[in-house]
Parts: structure tokens; C-alpha cells; sequence
């Protein structure tokens, strides 16, 4: 039975549970990053997030769900810290850190949810949805790609649509086919709840040359906020990452299959108390004044953690 | 859970409920017209890169939304550019309100609205110069609409400015306005032409004739004036332009 950690669905309101991140989940998404073609990393971000909680899948969770669900696996199996390093225009630079439980709790706090009533029209909306997140890749603000993401369900009388069960050219259709005076109404609570999560920091980060802001990112959690905070949370150098897959296999002794079920963070523990045993037999031989040829390992820096 | 299809359906069934009754000139009595739907509105971006001249875009989607609307479909045909107007500031009003603002001034459509029940709409007269007879009237909308797709819809841009392109305008304009021609008392199937062979029939009138005509097109003008003008402060008007900019506010 695999471990599971408490994670959250903000647009949901929903604890849910997900399983650990596999080290090698964590390689494909770390891969998945230098991958060209952001419709692919997206599909595969979706996809791992579908194996490690598959209760989400039937949910049409949305960017803040997403976010939430990676924030925790990161956290819990990768590092609690994100480490940031800024480099300045003049060449300078420094690094911060950033408690990524700090950030669980900003994602949790948004609720852009609402429920827009017209005449015997009732529609329900949350948030952008994680399977349209590749249409808003590049900045689009169109009125009704918005609203079709946004919107869960719509009621007339006794007739309902689940936005849930349709591609997104029929949400689309439905969209345009709705009264003008809807939609708007509709786009424009949208509107005021992304201004007030704009105006909310959810990443900021100041020089500590003038504590000018050098990045921020708001809690208003578009495409361009979602891709970004991810890139920070999973970029690792790759020859870093296979690096120490291989000298735990290597060195340590653990089998590559092993290696590959579990968490980043275990493999780390394991390499410290290699490393460790490496010390002690080091120490040893200082003492003892002998050289029987030694351990063929050094202190490893490289581990990518 | 309702399909794609039957939930269409049901939005259709939601717009004729939901339905804008407007008073029409041509058939004197209110007909309904569904609101605008977000689609109808999406159409009219489409025409902010118009031909400058003639507006073709607009006419052309204007047009197809007040058939699409219109809930008495036999009407339809009876509209003249005066009822024209009329519906596209109820829909207007409809779907994005009735407060706007005219080079500065905040204005509500409602004042225009209420002037539809004062206008009169100039009746059909005929004009006879030697041995012309032209019968002349306030242009239908689907005439125009004609119009325009005939002469223009495929036309990528209109490169003349207006003072080049005015003998254009005019003769454009008169022969919207010609219902039908005789010749020596016989008929002419003015009517059944394409609108490229009735301006060259317009072109040969002479020039007294298209006066008459012009005359005539400026009281339809001031008819539609006399609705989109709003006395903003004394002896100050403003007018609302019917274009796609009246759809995007």
C-alpha cells in the first residue's frame, strides 16, 4: 500500500488524498520541463497528477486544485524549502527560500468560485480547468474561452449541463449561444475576482541591494502564474537528477527498481546515511594510519536536491 | 443531464421567452426579437475592420441577426432602414443597457426609443420628368442587406477616400431608394436586376431626376435623425451612431 499524503482542492473545498511522488514521477516531470512542446509537459503533468490521486480525475479540477496538489507533493516529497536564485542586472546575485507550505496555504485560501442567476438561467463556475490549461498557454483572454474553462454547470428550468462532460468546442457553442446579458454579467464577477486575487502576493521576492520587488507572482493563478510557479518548484538540472540515480545504484547498492519507488526526499536520507557509513569508514582508517585503498566515493554535492 | 443539442434547444426556447418587443413604423405594432446572445455580439468584432465607406460588414451581420431574432419571420421583408435602426437600439438596450456615452455627453437610448412613436415615415411617391417615371420609397433593410452583399461583401478594402468615392455614395444610396421605373409607360424590371445593372440604369437618368430623389432620401435621413439625436443641453445635440461600436461598449 503506497503512502498517502492530505492535500487539498481549493475550487472543491475538498481534503483529498494523493500518493508520494515516485523518484521516478519525479525524473519525468523534471524531464517534462525541458520538453519544447508545452502541450506534451502539460498533458504529462495532468497525467502524473492522475496516477498519484486518481479520485481527481472525474472532477475537472482546476489551476488552484493543480497547483495545490503539486505544491504537496513537493513539499512532502521533495523538499520543503523552494529555493530561489535571483541574479540582478548588474551581475550580482542571491538566493531566497521559500516554505512551500507557506505557499499550500495561500493556494488553499482562493475560492473564485460563485453562482450567477438570470431570469431561469443558474449558472455555477469555479475556475480555469486544468484540461483546457494548453488554451490559455499563450495569453488568451478571450471573453468565452474564459467563461467556457470557468463555468461547472448551467441550469434552465428543469434542463442541466454538466460543463464537466463536454469538449471544450461544445462548452464553447453553449458559451455564445447564452444571452449576452449572462455572459456579461458572468464575465464581469470573474473579472472582479481575478482583480482581487491580483492585488493578493502569492510569490514575492525583493533585492536585498534595495528591497526593490525583483518577481512576483499573484494569487490570481493564470496559465503564465501556473506554468511559472511549476517550473520553479520542478526545474532541476537533469545531469544532476540521473546523477544521483546513478551513485545510489552505483555506490549504495540499491536497486534501480527500488530507487524508482521512492520519493526524492528518501533517496536523499539513504544517500546521508551512505554517506555517513563512507565518513565513519574514512575516520576509521585516518585512525588506524592504514590505507587499505578506500571507498571509491567522495563527498557528492550533486545530488539535485 | 440535458446533450449539447437539447440544451441549445432549451437556450433557444429561453431566448423567445425572454423576447424584446419593439414598435415598428412598417407594420405599426410591436413585434418580439430574441435578446442578442454572446455569439451576435462576438459577430459584430468581426466587423470593427469595415470597409469605412459603406460599412459593409455591419450591414451584412446587422441584417442576419434582425432575421435570426425576429420572432415573426414574415415581417422580416417589410423592414425599412427606419425599422432597422429602431431594432438595433432595443437589442442594444437589451443585452448591454441604455446608458451611453456620445462625444462626452452620457445619453440613454430610452430618449431615442420614446422618439420611435413621434417619427412619420415618408409614404412611397412617385416622380415623373419627361418621359421617366420612378416610384421611390423608404429603402427595405433587406434591401440593403442585398445590396451590399452583392456589391461589396467580397471586397478585402476600400482604398477611396469619401471625396473620391462620392458619386459612388449617392448613386449607392438613390438606388436603394427606386422601387420602380417606367419608360414611356412600360415597366422596366428594375426590381428583378442585380444591383451592379440597376446602377448603370441610374447612371443613364437624367440629372433632374436624382434631385427628386435626393430630396426624397433626405427627409427619410432626417426621419432617422430625429431618432438617434438627443438634445444633450440647449441647442446642443448629440447623435448615436448605429455601428459595431454601439455592440462593444
Amino acid at each position: 500500500m503506497p503512502f498517502k499524503l492530505n492535500a487539498y482542492l481549493p475550487s472543491k473545498k475538498l481534503e483529498t488524498q494523493i500518493k508520494e511522488l515516485y523518484y521516478k514521477q519525479y525524473r519525468e516531470l523534471v524531464k517534462s520541463l525541458y520538453n519544447v512542446d508545452k502541450k506534451e509537459t502539460i498533458q504529462q503533468y495532468n497525467s502524473i497528477l492522475e496516477d498519484l490521486c486518481p479520485e481527481v480525475a472525474g472532477k475537472d479540477i482546476t489551476f488552484e486544485d493543480k497547483l495545490s496538489l503539486l505544491l504537496t507533493v513537493r513539499n512532502y516529497c521533495v523538499s520543503p524549502d523552494l529555493r530561489l536564485k535571483c541574479t540582478l542586472p548588474d551581475g550580482g546575485g542571491f538566493t531566497i527560500s521559500i516554505l512551500v507550505e507557506s505557499l499550500i496555504e495561500s493556494v488553499k485560501k482562493i475560492d473564485k468560485s460563485g453562482t450567477v442567476e438570470y431570469n431561469d438561467v443558474t449558472v455555477t463556475y469555479s475556475s480555469y480547468k486544468i484540461r483546457d490549461e494548453y488554451v490559455f498557454l499563450s495569453n488568451n483572454k478571450d471573453k468565452f474561452d474564459i467563461l467556457a474553462s470557468y463555468i461547472d454547470t448551467i441550469k434552465i428550468g428543469e434542463q442541466s449541463v454538466d460543463f464537466k462532460d463536454l469538449t471544450f468546442n461544445d462548452r464553447l457553442n453553449i458559451v455564445t449561444e447564452l444571452p449576452l446579458e449572462l455572459t456579461n454579467m458572468l464575465y464581469q464577477n470573474i473579472q472582479v475576482l481575478e482583480q482581487k486575487y491580483e492585488a493578493l502576493d502569492f510569490i514575492t521576492v525583493k533585492s536585498p541591494v534595495d528591497n526593490s520587488v525583483v518577481l512576483r507572482l499573484s494569487c490570481n493563478i493564470t496559465a503564465s502564474t501556473l506554468q511559472q510557479t511549476i517550473s520553479f518548484l520542478f526545474t532541476e538540472n537533469l545531469n544532476n537528477v540521473y546523477k544521483a540515480f546513478y551513485n545510489i545504484v552505483r555506490h549504495a547498492g540499491f536497486s534501480a527498481d527500488y530507487v524508482d519507488s521512492i520519493t526524492p526526499v528518501e533517496l536523499q536520507v539513504y544517500w546521508m546515511y551512505y554517506m555517513q557509513d563512507v565518513e565513519k569508514v574514512n575516520a576509521q582508517q585516518a585512525e588506524n594510519k592504514q590505507s587499505t585503498g578506500g571507498l571509491p566515493v567522495t563527498n557528492n554535492s550533486e545530488l539535485g536536491f | 443531464m440535458a446533450n449539447v443539442n437539447d440544451f441549445l434547444a432549451a437556450l433557444n426556447s429561453l431566448s423567445e421567452k425572454n423576447s424584446v418587443e419593439v414598435f415598428l413604423p412598417a407594420v405599426q405594432r410591436t413585434v418580439k426579437f430574441k435578446p442578442l446572445s454572446a455569439k451576435q455580439q462576438k459577430s459584430f468584432y468581426n466587423c470593427i475592420k469595415d470597409n469605412i465607406l459603406f460599412n459593409t460588414k455591419f450591414t451584412l451581420t446587422s441584417y442576419t441577426i434582425i432575421k435570426d431574432n425576429c420572432l415573426e419571420q414574415e415581417v422580416v421583408d417589410k423592414l425599412t432602414i427606419i425599422d432597422r435602426v429602431i431594432v438595433l437600439l432595443a437589442l442594444r438596450k437589451a443585452s448591454l443597457g441604455s446608458k451611453l456615452n456620445v462625444a462626452g455627453y452620457d445619453v440613454t437610448l430610452d430618449d431615442c426609443l420614446q422618439q420611435v412613436t413621434n417619427i412619420t415615415v415618408p409614404t412611397n411617391k412617385t416622380v415623373t420628368i419627361e418621359n421617366i417615371q420612378i416610384e421611390i420609397g423608404v429603402p427595405l433593410a433587406a434591401e440593403q442587406y442585398l445590396m451590399e452583399k452583392q456589391l461589396r461583401e467580397n471586397l478585402q478594402s476600400e482604398s477611396r477616400t469619401i471625396h473620391e468615392a462620392a458619386g459612388d455614395l449617392i448613386l449607392n444610396g438613390i438606388c436603394l431608394y427606386i422601387k420602380k421605373l417606367w419608360i414611356n409607360g412600360v415597366a422596366l424590371n428594375y426590381e428583378e436586376l442585380l444591383y451592379k445593372d440597376r446602377l448603370t440604369v441610374i447612371e443613364s437618368l437624367p440629372a433632374n431626376t436624382l434631385l427628386e430623389i435626393q430630396e426624397y432620401a433626405s427627409v427619410v435621413t432626417n426621419t432617422i435623425n430625429s431618432i438617434l439625436e438627443i438634445e444633450v443641453e440647449p441647442n446642443t445635440k448629440v447623435a448615436v451612431a448605429i455601428t459595431s461600436d454601439l455592440f462593444l461598449n
